[in-house]
C-alpha cells in the first residue's frame, strides 16, 4: 500500500505546524504549562518542572523532524497525541474533570471530546507511516497541499472552539 | 482537463473560505457565551445579604497571620473577597483582573483570597506559581459558607463600612466590575445590575 505523496506532504506540515505551534504556546508561558501539568497529577510533583520542559522539546523535535520527514516523528508525534489523551481520560476516570486542559486556545475543561480529539489525530498522523508514491508533483498539487494546510488548520481550530463552548454550556445547567 | 483544473481551484477557494467562515463562526460563539454569561445563575440565594455585615469568623492566612474582616472596616477600608481554587480554570485566567483591580482602588481597597479544601501545600504553590504573596490568603470553609459560594470563582465586595456591598459568581471582567458599579449605583446584586443594565439599553433603544 502507498499514499499519495499530496495527501502525505499535507499531513507532514499540518502536524509540524500542529507540534511547533503547541510548544511554542507552551513556551510562551512555561509557568502557567507548569501549574496545568501539575493539576493533572500524573507525575511526582518534584518533576514537574523537567517534565514541561521535557514535553517542550519532545514537541520541537517532533515538529522539526517532521519538516525533515523522518519517519521517527511520524510514530513519535503518535505516541505523545495518545499519551495526551490517555492522560486526559484517566483524570476523567479519576472524577478531576475540572482542571484546566492547556491545549492552547482558551481554557477549558477536560472531556471525553477532547479524548477523541487526540486519539483521531494520533490516528491520522499514521498515514506518514506509509510509504508514499513516486509520480510527478505539477502546479495544481502544489495548490492542493498549501489549501489542504490551511483547511486543516482553520477546522482544527474551529472544533476546539466548539469543544470549548460545549463544556461552557454544560458548566451553566 | 482544463475543466477538471478549474473546478479544483475554485472548489479549493471556496472551502478555505468556507472553512475560515467557520472558524470565525465558532470564534462568535465563544465571544457570544462570554458576554451572555450566566444570567440568572450569579447571586446564589442565603448567606449574608447586601447591606449587611458578614458574621465575625477568626481566620488565618497561609502565612499564618490572624485576619479580622470587621478589622478593614475599623481602618476605614473596603474588602475584596475573591474565592477560588488552584483547579479551577476560570479563576486561573480572572486573577491578573483581580490583582489589577485591587492596584487600581488600592486607595480604599484590600484584596483577599480565599479559598477552601485542598491541603495548604497546593495553595502555598499555588500562591507562588501566580505571584499573589503581596495578599492575604485564607483557606476556610465557614468563609466560604457564610457568603454562600456555590460556584468558583466568586467575589464579594464589602465597603469601607464592613458591609456587603454586592457578591456573585464571576465568570469575566464585567462581572468583577459590576460588583464595583453595584456599589456606586447602590444596587444589591449583579442580577439586578444587569437587568438595569438591560432595561436602560431597551430605553436607549
Amino acid at each position: 500500500m502507498t499514499i499519495d505523496p499530496v495527501i502525505a506532504t499535507i499531513v507532514q506540515y499540518a502536524y509540524a505546524w500542529l507540534f511547533l505551534a503547541a510548544a511554542l504556546h507552551k513556551l510562551a508561558d512555561i509557568a502557567d504549562f507548569r501549574s496545568v501539568l501539575a493539576t493533572y497529577r500524573v507525575l511526582p510533583e518534584a518533576s514537574v518542572a523537567a517534565a514541561a520542559w521535557l514535553v517542550v522539546a519532545v514537541e520541537i523535535a517532533i515538529g522539526v523532524g517532521l519538516l525533515l520527514q523522518q519517519r521517527a516523528a511520524y510514530a513519535g508525534g503518535a505516541a505523545v497525541l495518545v499519551g495526551y489523551a490517555a492522560v486526559i481520560g484517566l483524570n476523567l476516570v479519576r472524577g478531576r474533570r475540572f482542571i484546566d486542559c492547556g491545549c492552547g486556545g482558551a481554557t477549558q475543561p477536560l472531556s471525553t471530546g477532547l479524548v477523541v480529539r487526540n486519539a483521531m489525530l494520533a490516528l491520522v498522523v499514521t498515514i506518514g507511516l506509509v510509504p508514499v508514491a513516486s509520480r510527478a508533483i505539477g502546479w495544481i498539487d502544489i495548490v492542493s497541499i498549501v489549501a489542504g494546510v490551511v483547511v486543516a488548520g482553520a477546522l482544527y481550530a474551529a472544533a476546539n472552539q466548539l469543544l470549548a463552548a460545549r463544556a461552557r454550556l454544560e458548566e451553566w445547567v | 482537463m482544463d475543466a477538471l483544473i478549474v473546478s479544483n481551484v475554485v472548489l479549493w477557494v471556496l472551502v478555505i473560505g468556507l472553512s475560515l467562515a467557520v472558524f470565525a463562526l465558532t470564534r462568535q460563539i465563544g465571544v457570544l457565551h462570554e458576554r451572555v454569561a450566566p444570567a440568572g445563575a450569579l447571586t446564589l440565594s442565603g448567606g449574608v445579604k447586601a447591606g449587611e455585615t458578614p458574621p465575625k469568623l477568626s481566620l488565618t492566612t497561609l502565612d499564618g497571620q490572624t485576619l479580622a474582616l470587621d478589622a478593614y472596616a475599623a481602618n476605614g477600608r473596603g474588602v475584596l473577597l475573591f474565592f477560588l481554587s488552584p483547579t479551577c480554570p476560570l479563576c486561573r485566567a480572572l486573577l491578573p483582573v483581580v490583582t489589577r483591580i485591587a492596584k487600581e482602588e488600592r486607595k480604599w481597597l484590600d484584596l483577599v483570597f480565599a479559598s477552601d479544601g485542598g491541603t495548604r501545600d497546593e495553595h502555598a504553590a499555588y500562591v507562588v506559581e501566580k505571584q499573589l504573596q503581596a495578599f492575604p490568603y485564607v483557606i476556610s470553609q465557614e468563609l466560604g459558607v457564610a457568603f454562600r459560594v456555590g460556584k468558583l470563582p466568586y467575589a464579594a465586595l464589602l465597603d469601607e463600612k464592613g458591609a456587603l456591598v454586592a457578591k456573585g459568581l464571576v465568570n469575566t471582567r464585567e462581572h468583577i466590575e459590576s460588583l464595583f458599579e453595584a456599589k456606586r449605583l447602590g444596587v444589591s446584586s449583579v442580577n439586578e445590575y444587569m437587568s438595569a443594565k438591560a432595561r436602560d439599553e431597551e430605553v436607549n433603544a
